[in-house]
């Protein structure tokens, strides 16, 4: 694993290799182990990803949206 | 009856007449604030005031353009431009004609000349490589989504329902603008310029928000002229300068637009972009959901295969030893025996060194000397006495010999001559 967060579709693709991996069998417990924990967390940190997603729709004239950004650049 | 200067119904003084006209034509909105279209003829500068001819094939307007109105004139409006003005009638009494003054006037881009624009766009996209550019993937998840779009326009309103369709509470933040019409170049340059500043993590952070991670700029179909902001450099270097990927969704059927060639995605239509970019929640938590199991049953599965593999093992070692503990019981056997050996070995060396050493001493015993005829000289303390020196007339001294001893007393002592 590296230390660097993975993205959302890096974790996705990860998540899967690990599933069709262990679903192909033939690890030995350590990797079997190691590899369950390595899929958890990937699960949990798509979900929380999925969760960021929410948020709510604003609809802003150009003008606004112009002096919104002005304020913080 | 008599007709004299004061009756009201003789003939109207025709400055009167004019005056009147032109009354009537200054106060009919219709007149005053009219958008017309013709050739340029008969251009005319003479005192920095303008003096043109509209026409067409059906009449002609004479046209003035005040230099005090301070109108901006295209360079590129000359005799035989067709040319679009604003402006409002008038009528000048003294001379009795009427004229059109320009409040603005602009000519009119053929859609010849504005396909030789875009033409002359592509190539020098073209050459610099920005239609060969690697292209930006759509996030998996967007975060936070951008839509640059007409304010209140049916586009929006599609992409609004299908966004809650797919997503409910997706982050997204409109952006409203004009897409057509002279000022939607400009409005679309800055939309993309608030997205940009949108998508870096100090001013979103700043904002509480997440960084945007994709835009959509786009609108509904239109005729060829209404898209054409899409077609335009200022909007096109918008769309190349963006860090994080765009979609052009302009729903057009035939033409391609520069946007769609630049975009990192195109779509269809506002509508295919959301459908490109937001994933359906339902369909990804099934996704989940299956990983999620699929993931705990392969463990399972594996776990009580290896523990099946486990009490084989265990049960192999306990109904039939294996081979290798046979022979490392063997081997451990032989060792034993030989470490015996070894040791009996040593220690038979050991014993014959002391038997040799027994001998040694045995020979340098002094009842070894005594046996042989010597005697040995004690004081009462048990002090073998070697030298004169240590004896005094009158002592009494024991002789030590190899079968007893006897007590004497020294007479008399005589030193050797030499050692006096």
């Amino acid at each position: 694993m590296t230390e660097e967060k993975m993205t959302y579709d890096e974790a996705v693709q990860r998540l899967e290799s690990i599933v069709a991996q262990l679903e192909r069998g033939g690890k030995n417990l350590d990797e079997t182990l190691a590899m369950f924990e390595e899929g958890t967390q990937l699960l949990r940190q798509c979900q929380t990803e999925l969760s960021e997603a929410e948020g709510r729709l604003a609809e802003l004239s150009l003008d606004d949206a112009e002096s919104m950004v002005k304020d913080e650049e | 009856m008599s007709s004299g200067p004061q009756t009201t119904t003789g003939p109207l003084p025709i400055g009167q007449f004019v005056k009147l006209v032109q009354k009537t034509v200054k106060q009919d909105p219709l007149f005053q604030h009219q958008a017309l279209r013709g050739e340029v003829s008969q251009w005319n500068v003479h005192n920095g005031n303008v003096y043109f001819k509209l026409r067409d094939d059906d009449g002609q307007l004479d046209c003035v353009i005040w230099r005090s109105a301070r109108i901006k004139v295209e360079s590129t409006i000359k005799e035989g431009s067709d040319v679009v003005v604003i402006g409002g009638l008038d009528l000048w009494p003294k001379r009795g004609n009427l004229q059109l003054v320009v409040r603005k006037i602009e000519p009119v881009q053929t859609i010849g000349a504005l396909e030789e624009a875009k033409r002359a766009l592509i190539a020098a996209l073209k050459d610099e490589g920005a239609l060969d550019r690697a292209r930006m993937p759509l996030p998996g998840m967007p975060k936070h989504v951008a839509i640059i779009t007409g304010a209140g326009s049916a586009a929006l309103s599609d992409m609004k329902r299908l966004i809650s369709n797919r997503w409910p509470g997706l982050r997204t933040t409109v952006i409203g603008v004009l897409v057509q019409g002279e000022r939607a170049v400009n409005e679309l340059v800055r939309g993309l310029a608030v997205t940009r500043a949108l998508s870096r993590t100090d001013v979103a952070q700043k904002l509480g928000l997440p960084p945007v991670d994709a835009i959509i700029i786009g609108r509904g179909g239109g005729s060829v002229e209404d898209l054409w902001a899409f077609n335009l450099e200022p909007v096109i270097r918008g769309i190349l300068a963006s860090p994080v990927p765009v979609i052009s969704a302009v729903g057009h059927e035939q033409d391609i637009l520069v946007s769609d060639l630049v975009a990192d995605v195109r779509a269809s239509t506002p509508s295919n972009a959301v459908e490109l970019l937001v994933p359906d929640r339902h369909s990804v938590m099934m996704m989940m959901d299956d990983v999620d199991m699929r993931l705990i049953e392969a463990v399972k599965r594996r776990l009580g295969e290896l523990r099946q593999q486990l009490m084989l093992l265990i049960s192999q070692l306990k109904h039939a030893p294996g081979k290798g503990v046979f022979r490392a019981k063997e081997q451990l056997a032989v060792l034993g025996n030989r470490m015996k050996r070894g040791a009996e070995h040593s220690i038979s060396i050991q014993k014959q060194r002391l038997t040799r050493l027994e001998a040694t001493l045995s020979a340098s015993h002094p009842h070894r000397v005594l046996e042989r005829g010597y005697t040995m000289v004690q004081n009462d303390d048990g002090d073998v006495l070697t030298t004169l020196a240590s004896l005094q007339q009158g002592q009494t001294v024991n002789l030590q010999f190899a079968d007893g001893r006897a007590a004497a007393d020294i007479h008399t002592i005589e030193p050797k001559e030499e050692e006096k």
